[in-house]
């Protein structure tokens, strides 16, 4: 596994702070972290993902791999070098239910937990700005 | 002369157990750090050799600081005290040494293990265009 790319919810602050984090630990894979929209999760998650991509966290791997949700958050954790052990003891039988919890305990209240931990309103307006980039309105001078 | 006598047996005491204990860490370490480097032979045998020369150092440097502090010994009950003092410090000294490099060792091991891991969980699909 050469790399895995991550859709994130890039209207939730807590995601994006999430993302900073991720990005700045040392990894085994490299994480490709893109904002889940649309298109985004028609291109790489296919047909699979397309209709219920929204809420969950998703990763694909190179090799075309699809994990949602809980299997996705301990994957995340298996990229980063320091966390490694952590998403194995989080796959054990004995602890995965508690991954689970916790996993949609977060999910479930990421925009509440925003407001505490997320990000400045610069670092917002970038995100909210990669996810929808201006339309620049050219008029057609062509079909006069 | 009872005070040279001890400082000759301090010496050749303490520098001996250095030297037993880093020529038997250099030979059964070996093992353990080839497959801590993941079967790399040459880095092993590299890390080995600066191990076993920071452990020289640091231990002789020690048993050469610590020559002249303590009471000093009048008579040959002293003599043993301060002999057994000085190189029980250096034991303790030693085996500290050992458990660290073993606790560093082991942490390298279990990273390199962890490296080699599968992935923990089964995926939830796959997609044929990825």
């Amino acid at each position: 596994m050469k790399y895995l790319i991550v859709l994130y919810d890039a209207r939730c602050s807590f995601c994006v702070r999430s993302k900073l984090w991720l990005s700045r630990q040392p990894q085994f894979i490299k994480l490709r972290l893109i904002p889940a929209t649309v298109e985004n999760a028609k291109l790489y998650a296919g047909d699979i993902a397309a209709d219920d991509w929204q809420g969950k966290l998703l990763l694909i791997s190179d090799t075309g791999d699809l994990y949602k949700d809980e299997n996705a958050f301990i994957m995340c954790l298996y990229a980063l070098r320091h966390y490694r052990s952590l998403a194995m003891r989080f796959a054990d039988p004995a602890l995965n239910p508690l991954a689970g919890r916790l996993y949609k305990l977060l999910a479930g209240n990421r925009y509440r937990l925003s407001h505490w931990l997320g990000v400045d309103d610069r670092t917002m307006a970038r995100e909210l700005r990669r996810l929808h980039p201006p339309h620049c309105d050219i008029p057609d001078t062509d079909s006069s | 002369m009872l005070i040279l006598i001890t400082y000759a047996c301090y010496l050749i005491t303490s520098v001996g157990m250095a030297v037993w204990v880093a020529r038997s860490l250099h030979k059964n370490g070996r093992i353990f750090l080839i497959e801590s480097f993941s079967h790399n032979d040459a880095l092993a045998d590299s890390v080995n050799h600066m191990l076993v020369v920071g452990f020289y150092l640091i231990n002789l440097g020690y048993i050469a600081l610590t020559l002249k502090y303590g009471s000093k010994p009048f008579d040959v009950q002293t003599a043993i005290e301060f002999l057994s003092t000085k190189i029980g410090f250096v034991m303790l000294v030693l085996g500290a040494m050992h458990f660290f490099n073993l606790y560093v060792i082991n942490r390298i091991r279990r990273q390199s293990r962890l490296r080699l891991q599968p992935p923990p969980v089964m995926p939830d699909g796959h997609v044929p265009s990825a």
